[in-house]
């Protein structure tokens, strides 16, 4: 019985994960639960966007964070210095990563994949020591504080400001739910197929009339952009950020929400972004033994689930219920 | 002209080595036409020539009239060339359907944003790319494999699924390399069945292959190469008593039944 | 013309450092084609064994480096084992990965068991000067000068004319051939770390008397080593040691002359100009790819 031949059952569960989304503020007393929820939906804009680098186009870049520290700065500083709002400050941000992404990109997308991977680092520890000592421009260490809340909407007496939780896990999951949206509609589409087919066979997909070179840039710059996106929402929700925050270990922190949901999956990212955050979060009673924790997740995941939840969410599906179609065949350990 | 494809003085250095010197050949439409010789004597650097994966270090490769030398192989592909690969370059994790559903990648219109935004008329365009996908899958029995990976599929299979991501291109040139190799008896006369209605279907067909007698009873046009120069060029029964071939695949002592 | 030597001196010495590590790491990938990412932690927990013999066992100094050398040449092949082994026939993503999970681990079971804070390792004569003509060198320096010209040395001539050595040559030429004709990859690889893991270990003891010993130091020979490997051509020893120079050199000059502020500027100018103008290196061989 699969769900998708039924599609008024479809109807009636997305009616009912809608209004379990909507209700969830309500039915969540910690804030302390929200700042998760919200920060899940934060990692998981920013673990898709990695995917799509990284599981769709197969590039791997482990400077990941430089991208969402690119976006906090840019929307803090614009909003900060020049009162910007934003519903400007943000777009800002994405292009300016954007861009960020682009003028990497270029250079380095032609390198073999270990040399790729020695870039991304390169760029994502560059960028950080830039956070840390452009002082003038980032206050270095101290960091940006009071970034102002997102904005004001007057709903009849009703005044939002976004600066609670609540008001602020609705705009993420709208915000999330879109980027979702429109990722879901990239990757299946030709666009989507192309950049696939960079990953698979570089030269094949050469010769059958893809641009690879576009397509590799055209991918990691959308990467990078909803990074920055990531970052601006991140920046007027704690409104206050530092260059810690944008480390080579929050790149790796991505990269281990990706693996662990499942790399080149759609789904995977959410998985990834929301078990991680709240796995890391009941590991806190491990305090300085979290961090080594963190490295172990990292190779035990790689070893035995190397497609992440999602692959093996497939496994049991396949163990319990065999098709009576043709199976899909995998190849072992790949 | 009639000639769908001519490549004048091709020349191929790598660092020292000269794997093709003064290559030049004409091939013209509707035919299928045969590039022989033995191993390393640049068979494939030819055709990478063609494709646009190297650049000659001298020459000129004229596709349709058209000075298409030194260019990017996806333009090549765009122009109307396509080439499978002697080591096979299946796109492994993707089913059979997705692999020629890519093959049709330059005859889609649309871009980012028409993708994103999912027009209409976006999904009437990806309805049809489907159906000729499957059209294509028909006409290999591939059909019934659609949503396999491509990695499952047996080996002739794979073959026959490389040719028809290649043909999803709507090429006007068919590079093949080294179709049969690896084919049993079956297998290659299956292939050549393809072949022939491939080139029925109005395209022309340049082939590198070893076996010979495939060769011999399907093309209608061969050149032989030995180290990167070309030694004899005709038709099958020419170039099967040509001294030269001979010579260069056997040695002096010619033995002819290896022709037979 | 004193200070000029001078800082040709304090070159010498941080090539010789930057050698060490970078010759381990460029060989582990000539060999298994494997970047070590974890490879800063071992020349840092190289370094603490070192501490620790020395200063709490009250060991002789040398001693205590010969020591750690082994100690981390057993490391490496623990580590290879426990690792990379199982890893070797994924897709190197997979192994990329393993290798930076298992730098996070070790990095901080460093930080938790040796604490973040810096520690000196006082070592008597570490300071005491030795002067040849107008030249002042300390002890210190000159030691691990002429140690790791030794150890490079040792390493050249054990590559080149043993037997082992040469099948690690033959495995990095091309590893399914070399298995065909009976070199062992199991027992190669392992070597191949345990060399690269000691000589990294070495490093680390050497180099600790002069400057201060912390977990974040493995970060440091990483920045610093990446850009020596990429220089001198991933897989190429000879590459390595050059490049070690050139660069320990360079920075030491940089130091002199310029500013010391900048003087991590020139590891990162190379690795820019290297991977983007000539990404093999000034020793590697291009790497053409058989369409």
């Amino acid at each position: 019985m699969l769900v998708k031949d039924h599609p008024n059952l479809k109807r009636v569960l997305f009616a009912a994960g809608a209004i379990g989304l909507v209700s969830v503020p309500h039915l969540v007393e910690s804030q302390y639960v929200m700042h998760l929820l919200i920060m899940g939906c934060i990692y998981t804009i920013l673990t898709q966007s990695l995917n799509l680098i990284a599981g769709y186009m197969g590039a791997i870049s482990i400077g990941h964070a430089a991208f969402y520290g690119i976006g906090a700065y840019t929307s803090a500083l614009l909003a900060l210095r020049l009162n910007l709002p934003f519903i400007v400050t943000v777009p800002c941000a994405a292009l300016l990563a954007g861009f960020a992404g682009l003028v990497l990109a270029i250079p380095s997308l032609k390198l073999k994949s270990s040399y790729l991977v020695i870039t991304t680092i390169a760029f994502g520890k560059a960028i950080h020591l830039i956070m840390i000592n452009a002082v003038p421009l980032t206050r270095g260490p101290l960091g940006l504080l009071g970034i102002p809340a997102p904005f004001m909407m007057k709903l009849g007496a009703l005044q939002i400001d976004f600066s609670t939780k609540t008001q602020y896990y609705y705009l993420m999951m709208a915000v999330m739910l879109m980027v979702m949206f429109l990722y879901y509609r990239l990757i299946h589409s030709r666009t989507g197929r192309a950049i696939i087919g960079v990953r698979e066979d570089e030269i094949a997909s050469a010769v059958i009339g893809v641009d690879v070179v576009y397509y590799k840039i055209l991918s990691f710059v959308i990467g990078t952009a909803t990074a920055g996106l990531a970052g601006a929402l991140y920046a007027h929700y704690v409104r206050f950020i530092s260059p810690e925050t944008f480390s080579i270990f929050e790149s790796i922190t991505l990269l281990i929400m990706m693996i662990v949901g499942g790399t080149g999956t759609f789904i995977g990212p959410i998985l990834g972004a929301f078990g991680i955050t709240f796995l890391l979060e009941n590991l806190r009673f491990l305090a300085t033994f979290r961090l080594m924790i963190y490295g172990v997740i990292l190779f035990l995941t790689i070893f035995f689930m190397p497609r992440g939840l999602v692959g093996l969410f497939d496994l049991l599906k396949r163990r319990l219920f065999p098709s009576h179609m043709e199976e899909k065949k995998q190849p072992e350990s790949n | 002209m009639g000639n769908v494809l001519e490549v004048q003085s091709l020349k191929m250095c790598f660092e020292g080595l000269t794997a093709v010197a003064d290559v030049s050949f004409k091939v013209r439409k509707g035919l299928i036409f045969s590039i022989i010789g033995p191993n390393g004597s640049g068979k494939t650097t030819i055709l990478n020539m063609i494709s646009g994966l190297y650049k000659p270090t001298d020459g000129r490769v004229i596709f349709s009239d058209k000075d298409i030398t030194g260019m990017k192989p996806h333009v090549v592909g765009k122009l109307g060339i396509s080439r499978t690969f002697q080591n096979l370059r299946l796109f492994n994790e993707l089913t059979v359907l997705e692999n020629v559903l890519i093959g049709r990648h330059c005859r889609l219109g649309g871009g980012l944003f028409s993708d994103v935004m999912g027009l209409g008329s976006k999904r009437k365009v990806e309805k049809q790319a489907l159906k000729v996908a499957m059209e294509y899958l028909d006409l290999f029995g591939l059909a019934r494999h659609k949503d396999s990976k491509a990695q499952s599929l047996p080996y002739g299979l794979k073959r026959e699924l490389e040719i028809a991501r290649a043909l999803a291109t709507e090429p006007q040139l068919l590079l093949l390399d080294e179709p049969a190799a690896g084919m049993n008896a079956q297998e290659t006369a299956n292939l050549v069945e393809l072949i022939r209605k491939v080139r029925d279907y109005g395209k022309t067909i340049i082939l590198i292959e070893h076996n010979i007698k495939m060769v011999m009873g399907l093309c209608d046009h061969i050149v032989v190469l030995d180290s990167g120069q070309k030694i004899s060029e005709g038709k099958a029964h020419e170039v099967q008593n040509d001294p030269k071939v001979i010579e260069a695949y056997l040695g002096t002592r010619g033995v002819e039944h290896a022709f037979n | 013309m004193g200070e000029f030597l001078q800082q040709i001196i304090n070159g010498l010495v941080l090539g010789s450092i930057y050698a060490l590590i970078a010759v381990g790491l460029s060989q582990i990938f000539g060999v298994i084609r494997i970047i070590q990412w974890a490879h800063g932690e071992v020349y840092m927990i190289g370094a603490y064994v070192g501490f620790f013999l020395t200063v709490y066992m009250k060991l002789p100094y040398l001693l205590s480096l010969v020591i750690a050398t082994l100690a981390m040449a057993v490391f490496g092949v623990i580590i290879e084992t426990v690792v990379f082994r199982p890893l070797r026939n994924f897709p190197s993503i997979s192994t990329t990965l393993g290798a930076i999970g298992l730098s996070v681990f070790l990095l901080n079971a460093a930080n938790v068991f040796f604490t973040p804070e810096p520690q000196r390792f006082p070592l008597d004569y570490v300071n005491r000067i030795i002067q040849v003509g107008p030249l002042m060198v300390t002890y210190q320096r000159a030691v691990v000068f002429f140690i790791s010209l030794l150890l490079i040395l040792a390493l050249s001539l054990f590559i080149k004319k043993t037997l082992v050595g040469k099948s690690m040559i033959a495995m990095s030429e091309d590893m399914q051939a070399a298995s065909l004709m009976g070199i062992d990859v199991n027992f190669t690889a392992a070597l191949a770390f345990a060399i690269g893991s000691a000589l990294a270990g070495a490093a680390g003891v050497l180099i600790s008397p002069i400057f201060l010993l912390y977990p974040q130091m493995s970060g440091i020979a990483v920045a610093k080593a990446f850009p020596v490997v990429v220089l001198g051509g991933l897989g190429s020893i000879e590459g390595a040691i050059l490049s070690g120079y050139i660069l320990g050199l360079t920075e030491s000059l940089m130091s002199g002359y310029v500013s010391s502020a900048y003087k991590d500027l020139p590891a990162f100018i190379i690795l820019i100009l290297v991977l983007y103008l000539r990404p093999q290196g000034l020793l590697g061989r291009k790497i053409v790819e058989k369409v």
